[in-house]
This record gives structure tokens, C-alpha cells and sequence, in this order.
């Protein structure tokens, strides 16, 4: 039986691990995108989303959805997002039923959310615990969201905000540079993305790690 | 073409084949002529937010 929790819901360390065990038998559980439960549940986790904004309500609520996102989808490559409307701090749309690994589809409602509202951030999972791609500063950018956050299965929580497009192809070969003078492939990505910030209106940084320089 | 495949960022193979100085060189060409592109406009007007809510 799936279990759905009501968006109202708190959840707790017993849903936490109700939810991770269910999961893993409906998908059967991939321990590269296990998550750290020890971590998800410790207090160093649930302070790092006070670092997020000056709001206390909505730093409550980006953690719940955060370990919502994390028990779902513990185990799996597959992505969950929502969006918070920031006028209200309410969730205004959800896509938690993707069924393609590394992609989330807009639904109508969505879509419909997301021009309706003025103010939004979203808040996506990476089973795979990368930063932000290129296609979510784009999306970003083109949805006009006033701020995006990823969440990742090891724990590392990630913010970022575009106001240009940038080229994909460009990316990968800045990507591949780093790459190719040594670093792995997360943290040719992260370079890559330092890169980016230098020359396109783009940020972002590691939440609870560095300082983003905003031009 | 994406170069990300599933949940994971691949890089394209012909990137991996070239130098770095070949790299460096080609990305201040794509660079060049990105900057000369016009720019792309967001679907909507992005809406300015209360002063520092975000600790960025």
C-alpha cells in the first residue's frame, strides 16, 4: 500500500522510518540513492534550513518538505518537487508521481499554479545528491521562480536562482574541462557552476557551507 | 541534445576526447558568440520579494 501523508502532516522519525521501508520494497531499494536517515533526523539537518531564509515558517516548512521528499523517493532515482507560494508559505503544487528516472513533469494543475502565482519557490529533490543542472537555473529562469532549492538524498541541500539562460553546451564543456584536469564528475560540476556565476546572472551555493557573491 | 541522462549528468564524448587547452580555447569561442546572441526572455516577469528574506 502506498503511503501518502497529508501535506498537514508532520513528519516525524516514526514516519521517517514507516515510510523508508515501504518505499524501498515497492521499488526495491538502490543503496547509491539511499538516504542518510541518521542525518535526515539528526538536529545538524534541521538547523541547516534556518540558514535558508528569515522566515521561521518557512524554513519549518521547506524541512518537512524536504524529509517528505526524502522517505518517498529513499532508495529510487526518481524526483519529487513542490512549489511554495512565498506570499503565503503555502504549497501551491506538488509532482511527487514521476515515474521517469531524473525527470518531473508539469501537470495542468501545475502549470496552472505556476501562472497564477507571483511568488514561488520550488523545492526538488537529486537522488543522485548533485547540485543543480543547467535545466533548473533555466527552468528557473524562464518560470521566473524567485528561488530554487535541491534537495539531496546524502543530505546536502543546495539554493540557486537564475536571471539568464544559460547555454547547455557551453556548460558541458566547462564540465569537461574540469573533468579532464582531474576532478570527479560532481565536482567538475560544482566548478563549473562557480564558472557560471562569473559570467552569467546565475547563484548559488551549498547551504550551512559557503557564501554565494551576488553581483 | 541533454546532457543529462536520467538522473545523472554525462559528458558529451566529444568533449572528453579534446584537450584541455582545446577546451579552454573553444569555450572562449562559444562564449563569443553566446554574448552576441540575443537574450532569451522568462515566460513571465520574475516579482522582486520582501528585502533579505533569502540568506543568500
Amino acid at each position: 500500500m502506498r503511503q501518502v501523508w497529508g501535506l498537514d502532516e508532520r513528519i516525524t522519525p516514526e514516519k521517517i522510518n514507516e515510510g523508508y521501508e515501504i518505499e524501498a520494497q515497492r521499488y526495491g531499494r538502490d543503496k547509491q540513492v539511499a538516504i542518510n536517515r541518521g542525518y535526515i533526523q539528526s538536529s545538524g539537518y534541521r538547523r541547516k534550513f534556518d540558514l535558508i531564509s528569515g522566515s521561521e515558517e518557512l524554513n519549518r516548512l521547506l524541512y518537512q518538505l524536504a524529509k517528505r521528499m526524502l522517505i518517498h523517493r529513499s532508495g529510487t532515482k526518481y524526483e519529487d518537487m513542490y512549489w511554495v507560494n512565498l506570499a503565503t508559505n503555502k504549497v501551491v503544487a506538488w509532482e511527487t508521481d514521476s515515474e521517469k528516472e531524473g525527470e518531473i513533469r508539469y501537470s495542468q494543475r501545475t502549470k496552472k499554479a505556476i501562472a497564477e502565482c507571483d511568488q514561488l519557490l520550488t523545492i526538488h529533490s537529486h537522488p543522485n545528491s548533485h547540485p543543480p543542472s543547467i535545466a533548473d537555473f533555466n527552468s528557473n529562469y524562464m518560470n521566473a521562480y524567485n528561488m530554487g532549492l535541491v534537495i539531496c538524498h546524502d543530505g546536502t541541500v543546495y539554493m540557486y536562482e537564475s536571471n539568464e539562460m544559460v547555454n547547455e553546451e557551453y556548460f558541458s564543456m566547462v564540465v569537461a574541462y574540469y573533468f579532464k584536469m582531474g576532478y570527479n564528475e560532481k565536482e567538475a560540476q560544482i566548478s563549473a557552476l562557480n564558472k557560471m556565476q562569473q559570467r552569467f546572472h546565475i547563484w548559488f551555493k551549498e547551504v550551512g557551507q559557503d557564501e554565494c557573491i551576488r553581483k | 541534445m541533454s546532457a543529462y541522462e536520467n538522473d545523472r549528468f554525462v559528458i558529451p564524448e566529444k568533449y572528453l576526447k579534446m584537450s584541455t587547452e582545446e577546451l579552454e580555447r573553444e569555450q572562449e569561442k562559444m562564449l563569443e558568440i553566446i554574448k552576441k546572441q540575443p537574450k532569451i526572455m522568462p515566460d513571465k516577469e520574475k516579482m522582486p520579494l520582501k528585502e533579505n528574506l533569502f540568506r543568500f
